[in-house]
């Protein structure tokens, strides 16, 4: 989309399967399992059912993919889902107002993010190393509060639950909510200053400084961002399961960050994006759901999506895939 | 034992690298090659290691050990011959011993079972250097080593001894002085001396003056991809030496091309919320006692309008003085005042910025630009905030800016890295220019640029400098301040130590050129 306020003549950067060839691989997937089975796979319930099962990990991956922006990585996503849950469903029990249930799971997620950004910004620690260990820092968390590793349930405050619930238009409200910090997101990050100066950092860090770009405290931001997307998507679980279980969280772990990666494949070809993001979630979603109503095993899910993956991030260009991590 | 070429000629896309160069390295003696950046020294070097090869229909022979081919096709092929080079980053592995650093090109001696046979390794590599009379424990970490001895382990691993001694047919030094400062060279020298003395030819590639004149035996200068001289060191002047080197392409003073209109630069000016500097009685920028790193209680001040260049050898402080008033190495002590301001003790380049100091720095390609980004998002990174929601801005200034500065081609959403080098700098400089900086620090603005893309430079430069914004270059082709400035400053040992300037007549190309190579 920033190609729109060039204003200059269209240059075609890529190609066309590196722009539209997540949503080529989605038609025809709908198309394959359309005619497979057609009852089954095209009914609305089908749908929202397909959809709502994203929510968190797409949650997560918004998260991830900010960092990432930025060249840093975020190892602990993954346990600062679980943390935030638990954190919520612990408050919960003690008999707070939803408020103050919310308001704990956020904060939560802010300072464990702010954690994750001070320690590899302002003390130039490896960005991988340092989430890894806060990540185990704060699985010891769960661990502890939830009284070694009992699932929490118990007073989950009657919003969460309404939210998981209620459907509009078809579609759980906690979809649309997701999508609207998705596109919230977007817009963050391709029309704002911050955005720019967030992908520049990440592309070119010591330019980035030399242009007067505060390359620190855009990375710390991002972290803190990622920490607080984390404990929106610890709400929804929340909210969904209406409990917290202790090790829910890192399951997160890697089917975010296989949608994150999958992002470069489109929208901006070579860099972390928000619509590759949504996309490649809803490819994920809509292949392993038809394969699942064709009869796949329950395990094909994984296995499908590190599959897919992997073959997409061969049809990118090869300069698309350098893709630095840590 | 000695090595020839004959006739080599290199041409890429619309320029001749080298034009029918021919050349004689005898044994036992040490040839300086010469030549302002870009005469065509590396290509010769790369001709000579495999890299490149030449041009066949000019005839080109290389005569290596009395056999005679037309090229080495490959590194590989150069290397089996016998000739040896040392490049100017000596390279080493910082984090492993002398020793690792031998049995990285010689191999690990084994033991029966295959392990490593440390023992024979460290006694191996203590013999090599001893035999260049080198006294560097071999389990020493190569990061500990200085300058010079860096580049005399180089020597050592790239020569070896005995059997492979026998092999070396030359050695090039390829700038491998370039990064030993000049306390240090006297030693390095007398060891490539020694070098030459065992019978080898050495080809020394250098931009080093003065050290040419002590240890060479011949001298070759290339200017523009011809050989314009070739002959005993004992024959030619430093002054005549000097005069071969410099370009002929230049234009003459005050001919730097038409400034486009006067009014673009306003225009932008405008358009990035920016007016132009306030006139200023006095200096603009004072330097007083200045200390950092390299730099030892550097002073001196600039008009408004002014633009005034440095020149200086590498660790003559050259390389740190933008960096410092660019704000991204900190100072020790001393004031730096822009418009009667002191800035901040601690600068970072973003409150450089802002108090109107701005860097182009040397290094295009990590500190320039960002190169995946698109050519618009390069240009207005500084100042995205302007832009915000103001989508018609962008498209006016982008507009302006890429053809008050000739960017080509003119399309906004290209990715940065697709450009030239020329029109990546020429953006880079109206990025710049585009927010009306008090003083633009400019750190080799011509480097790696095609001759039209430096005219538009020039021309650039003194747009700006008409409109009041002051400026300083540094180059490593000096010669051409001469064009471009009203005084030239020259650095030795972080100081200021001669001013060249217009006004009294001492700012001559060939001036510069002595104070900068000799």
């Amino acid at each position: 989309m920033s190609k729109k306020n060039a204003g200059q003549a269209a240059y075609k950067t890529h190609s066309y399967f590196s722009r539209y060839g997540l949503l080529t691989i989605i038609a025809v997937f709908f198309v394959i399992f359309s005619l497979i089975a057609p009852k089954s796979f095209l009914n609305l319930r089908n749908w929202s059912a397909l959809v709502v099962g994203q929510v968190a990990v797409v949650c997560v991956a918004l998260g991830a993919i900010c960092p990432m922006i930025a060249g840093e990585f975020d190892f602990s996503v993954g346990y600062m889902l679980g943390m935030c849950a638990m954190v919520g469903a612990v408050v919960a029990q003690t008999g707070a107002p939803p408020a103050v249930v919310i308001l704990s799971v956020l904060l939560t997620g802010a300072c464990a993010g702010l954690a994750n950004g001070c320690l590899s910004v302002l003390l130039r620690l490896n960005s991988t190393v340092v989430t890894l260990g806060m990540g185990l820092v704060y699985y010891g968390v769960i661990m502890g509060i939830s009284g070694g590793g009992q699932t929490i349930t118990g007073n989950i405050p009657a919003i969460l639950k309404t939210i998981a619930k209620t459907k509009v238009l078809n579609f759980n409200l906690s979809v649309w909510i997701i999508l609207l910090c998705a596109g919230l997101l977007y817009y963050v990050l391709e029309h704002t200053p911050f955005g720019k100066q967030l992908y520049a950092t990440g592309l070119a860090e010591r330019a980035s400084y030399l242009n007067g770009v505060r390359t620190k405290k855009v990375k710390i931001i991002s972290f803190v961002m990622t920490g607080l997307l984390i404990a929106l998507g610890g709400l929804i679980l929340l909210g969904q399961s209406g409990a917290a279980r202790p090790n829910t969280g890192p399951s997160y772990l890697l089917p975010a960050y296989a949608i994150t990666f999958l992002s470069i494949t489109t929208h901006k070809p070579g860099q972390f994006n928000v619509p590759g993001l949504l996309l490649s979630s809803l490819m994920l979603a809509v292949g392993f759901n038809g394969l699942s109503l064709i009869g796949g095993p329950y395990w094909m899910e994984s296995v499908f999506n590190g599959l897919i993956l992997i073959t997409a991030i061969l049809t990118t260009k090869s300069d698309a895939r350098g893709i630095k991590i840590g | 034992m000695a090595i020839s070429v004959k006739n080599i000629t290199v041409t890429f896309p619309g320029v001749v690298a080298l034009d029918r160069v021919s050349l004689d390295f005898l044994p036992g003696r040490v040839h300086a090659v010469l030549g302002a950046n870009g005469s065509g020294k590396s290509t010769l070097v790369k001709v000579l290691t495999g890299v490149y090869q030449p041009d066949p229909s000019a005839g080109a022979q290389i005569t290596i050990d009395e056999k005679t081919i037309e090229r080495f096709d490959n590194p590989t092929v150069s290397k089996e011959a016998g000739v040896s080079v040392v490049h100017q980053e000596a390279p080493l592995i910082n984090v492993l011993s002398v020793a690792e650093n031998v049995a990285l090109f010689k191999g690990y001696p084994k033991r029966p079972h295959g392990a490593i046979d440390w023992r024979a390794l460290y006694s191996q590599t203590e013999s090599l250097l001893r035999f260049y009379g080198l006294d560097i424990d071999a389990r020493r970490m190569v990061h500990s080593l200085s300058a010079s001895e860096r580049g005399m382990v180089a020597m050592a691993i790239a020569l070896g001894k005995d059997d492979d001694l026998k092999r070396t047919k030359a050695l090039i030094l390829d700038e491998a002085d370039a990064s030993i400062p000049e306390a240090e060279a006297e030693r390095f020298l007398r060891h490539v001396k020694g070098i030459a003395k065992l019978g080898i030819p050495v080809i020394m590639v250098t931009h080093r003056l003065k050290e040419v004149k002590t240890i060479c035996d011949d001298v070759t200068i290339l200017n523009d991809g011809r050989q314009v001289f070739s002959g005993p060191i004992g024959s030619i002047s430093e002054q005549e030496i000097i005069s071969k080197m410099l370009r002929q392409d230049q234009p003459a003073p005050g001919d730097a091309g038409q400034p486009s209109g006067e009014s673009t630069l306003q225009e932008l000016w405008a358009l990035c919320g920016r007016t132009a500097p306030p006139a200023y009685d006095g200096p603009v920028l004072r330097v007083d006692r200045l200390t950092a790193a390299n730099l030892n209680g550097l002073s001196f001040q600039m008009e408004r309008g002014e633009v005034v260049g440095f020149v200086g050898i590498p660790d003559s402080g050259v390389n740190e003085l933008p960096m410092v008033l660019g704000g991204d190495i900190p100072r020790e002590s001393g004031d730096i005042l822009l418009a009667g301001k002191p800035l901040p003790k601690r600068m970072t380049p973003r409150k450089a910025i802002q108090s109107g100091i701005m860097l182009q720095p040397t290094d295009r390609f990590r500190q320039g630009g960002v190169m995946s980004a698109s050519l618009r998002d390069n240009m207005l990174l500084p100042n995205e905030r302007r832009f915000w929601h103001k989508r018609r801005r962008v498209k006016e200034t982008m507009e302006k800016a890429v053809s008050a500065f000739d960017v080509r081609p003119q399309i906004a959403a290209m990715p940065f890295g697709k450009f030239s080098g020329g029109n990546q700098q020429k953006a880079i400089i109206g990025k710049w220019l585009q927010l009306c900086p008090t003083l633009f620090v400019m750190d080799d603005p011509t480097y790696g640029v095609d001759p039209a893309a430096r005219q538009k430079i020039f021309s650039s430069i003194r747009e700006a400098s008409g409109q009041g914004v002051s400026i300083i270059v540094f180059s490593t082709e000096p010669e051409q301040l001469a064009y471009i400035c009203t005084r030239v400053l020259v650095l030795r040992a972080g100081q200021i130590v001669q001013e060249l300037s217009q006004k009294d007549g001492t700012l001559t190309r060939e001036s510069i050129a002595r104070w900068c190579y000799a």
